[in-house]
């Protein structure tokens, strides 16, 4: 066995998780994470980039998810359309008659289910924008290094972003690259009870 | 309201806590078998695969990157950029998107994936389903007609009553504001253009003047958001390629409005254009890409010394963010 195929096996069984997680933030979708991160390890390891330390084959093969997630988006259109009920597909009622039954989810855990349906709704150069900023902690630089994008595309694509999502989820964006500014940020709440 | 940091590592954490139901967690066989294909053929050009290739020891070749600590029997990993770490044995819930959720400024397609992922739809029923309630005046275009904010599946009992409780609220939104049946589509694509040309809500009645006057003058309106609609182009500026887009909605080939909105609108994009500001201004310029600050002008020599302001922003504060914007309009 040779020593990229030992350094693939110990990065699947100590960073696999970590990485699905990303991807799975990403994708909202279990199948379409599983890809990216299998996709992602082929293209790293193919390339004689997983040779190094753990830590920098994991950064290559995020890397590898983010840039396979902005470009798959863009052929989204070409590609047939998933059924939906596909397993693992979290948009789906039908995959949440396959899970067992869950307790009560706690408040914090809501909140962050509520982000991720509202991260969804966003193309996915913002969300790509979102992600890294925010789960990453990254600075705009950062975040423009990464995705290979002007600082300014990015401060553009993250104000879009967090213009949208103030509409529809009550989660506190600091950002400090942008001031406040006269944006309301109220979240428009339907039913066929009241009108809001 | 909490820290959105703090929500997606705790998303990055649920979603690591499923990779163990994965085929890949399982078994990684298959991409082993792809990366050895892969090495294999470029063995013969003497490049790093094919150092491995030949059984170099595993310490050996792994010094060769000289970051980090190797990977090899009894090393041990450091901490990973990462982590997903959490408490132990948490249930892990499937989440399931019962919500449409439909910011403003966004086209219609997504919406329609939205609606089809919450109802558990093809796309394709989705937007019949979403289209069968649109009045004639839409002439069958969803574009403008779904109001933002959040939809709840538990809230009506089949998706079309959604649907039609979507356009409803539109609809409600334009006769509050005034506007006659006749006026509707204009006032949406009005309304959209608004929208995706004001950075804050204080500048659009002053936008939608600006529009007003510029269409009573028959001159061209050349709106960048039109040219982004139209092609779906990257960055913040357009290229003069990308604003020789031939489409019908491109505002710099074509006279008027555009043939329909070009994204979703918020009630105060709506009231803007139901009642703009009162002003002879024909030309409008961001002139701060963080804070949206806008300048207006009434003539094109003022115009163009507000697009110097752009201009000397941009070098100031990021120097490489591509085409700078032409003097026009």
């Amino acid at each position: 066995m040779s020593s990229w195929s030992r350094a693939l096996d110990t990065l699947v069984r100590e960073r696999g998780a970590a990485l699905f997680g990303y991807a799975y933030v990403l994708t909202g979708n279990r199948a379409e994470a599983e890809d990216l991160v299998h996709d992602a390890l082929v293209r790293t390891f193919r390339r004689g980039r997983g040779n190094g330390s753990i830590d920098s084959a994991h950064a290559y093969v995020k890397h590898a998810i983010t840039t396979a997630f902005i470009d798959g988006g863009r052929r989204a259109s070409a590609r047939p359309q998933r059924a939906p009920g596909d397993v693992g597909d979290v948009s789906t009622p039908a995959s949440a008659a396959h899970a067992p039954p869950t307790p009560d989810h706690s408040p914090d855990v809501a909140q962050a289910l509520d982000l991720h349906a509202a991260i969804l709704t966003l193309p996915p150069r913002e969300r790509a924008c979102v992600v890294l900023r925010y789960l990453d902690d990254r600075p705009i630089a950062g975040v423009a290094a990464e995705l290979g994008l002007a600082t300014g595309t990015v401060k553009r694509y993250l104000a879009d972003a967090v213009a949208k999502l103030r509409t529809i989820v009550d989660v506190d964006f600091d950002d400090p690259t942008h001031p406040p500014t006269d944006v309301r940020v109220s979240v428009n709440h339907h039913s066929t009870r009241s009108k809001s | 309201m909490t820290n959105a940091t703090d929500h997606f590592a705790t998303l990055e954490r649920l979603g690591a806590q499923q990779f163990r139901d994965t085929s890949l967690a399982a078994d990684h066989s298959d991409v082993t078998r792809t990366v050895r294909r892969h090495r294999t053929v470029r063995a013969g050009v003497g490049t790093f695969a094919g150092i491995g290739l030949v059984g170099a020891g595993a310490y050996g070749l792994t010094q060769i990157d000289g970051v980090g600590d190797p990977i090899g029997p009894g090393a041990t990993s450091s901490p990973a950029p990462s982590q997903s770490t959490g408490p132990v044995g948490e249930a892990v819930p499937t989440p399931v998107q019962e919500l449409v959720l439909i910011p403003v400024g966004m086209a219609a397609e997504h919406s329609v994936d939205g609606f089809a992922r919450a109802w558990g739809l093809s796309p394709e029923q989705a937007r019949e389903i979403l289209e069968a309630p649109l009045p004639a005046h839409a002439e069958g275009n969803l574009e403008g007609w779904l109001a933002p904010g959040r939809w709840s599946t538990s809230e009506w009992e089949a998706p079309e009553l959604m649907a039609q409780a979507m356009i409803t609220a539109t609809v409600e939104t334009l006769e509050s504001n005034g506007i006659e049946p006749s006026r509707w589509h204009e006032v949406l694509t009005r309304a959209s253009l608004v929208q995706m040309e004001a950075r804050r809500e204080e500048d659009m009645p002053h936008v939608a003047a600006v529009i007003s006057n510029r269409l009573e003058m028959d001159m061209q309106l050349e709106l960048d958001s039109t040219v982004k609609y139209a092609s779906e182009s990257e960055g913040v500026f357009t290229s003069a390629d990308e604003r020789a887009v031939d489409s019908p909605y491109n505002t710099y080939r074509n006279r008027g409005l555009p043939p329909g909105p070009i994204s979703t609108v918020s009630e105060e994009a709506i009231a803007a254009v139901a009642m703009p500001l009162i002003t002879e201004d024909l030309y409008f310029v961001v002139v701060n890409l963080d804070s949206g600050e806008m300048l207006f002008a009434a003539d094109f020599e003022q115009h163009q010394d507000n697009v110097l302001q752009l201009q000397e922003w941009v070098m100031q504060n990021d120097p490489d963010l591509g085409p700078s914007p032409s003097p026009s309009p």
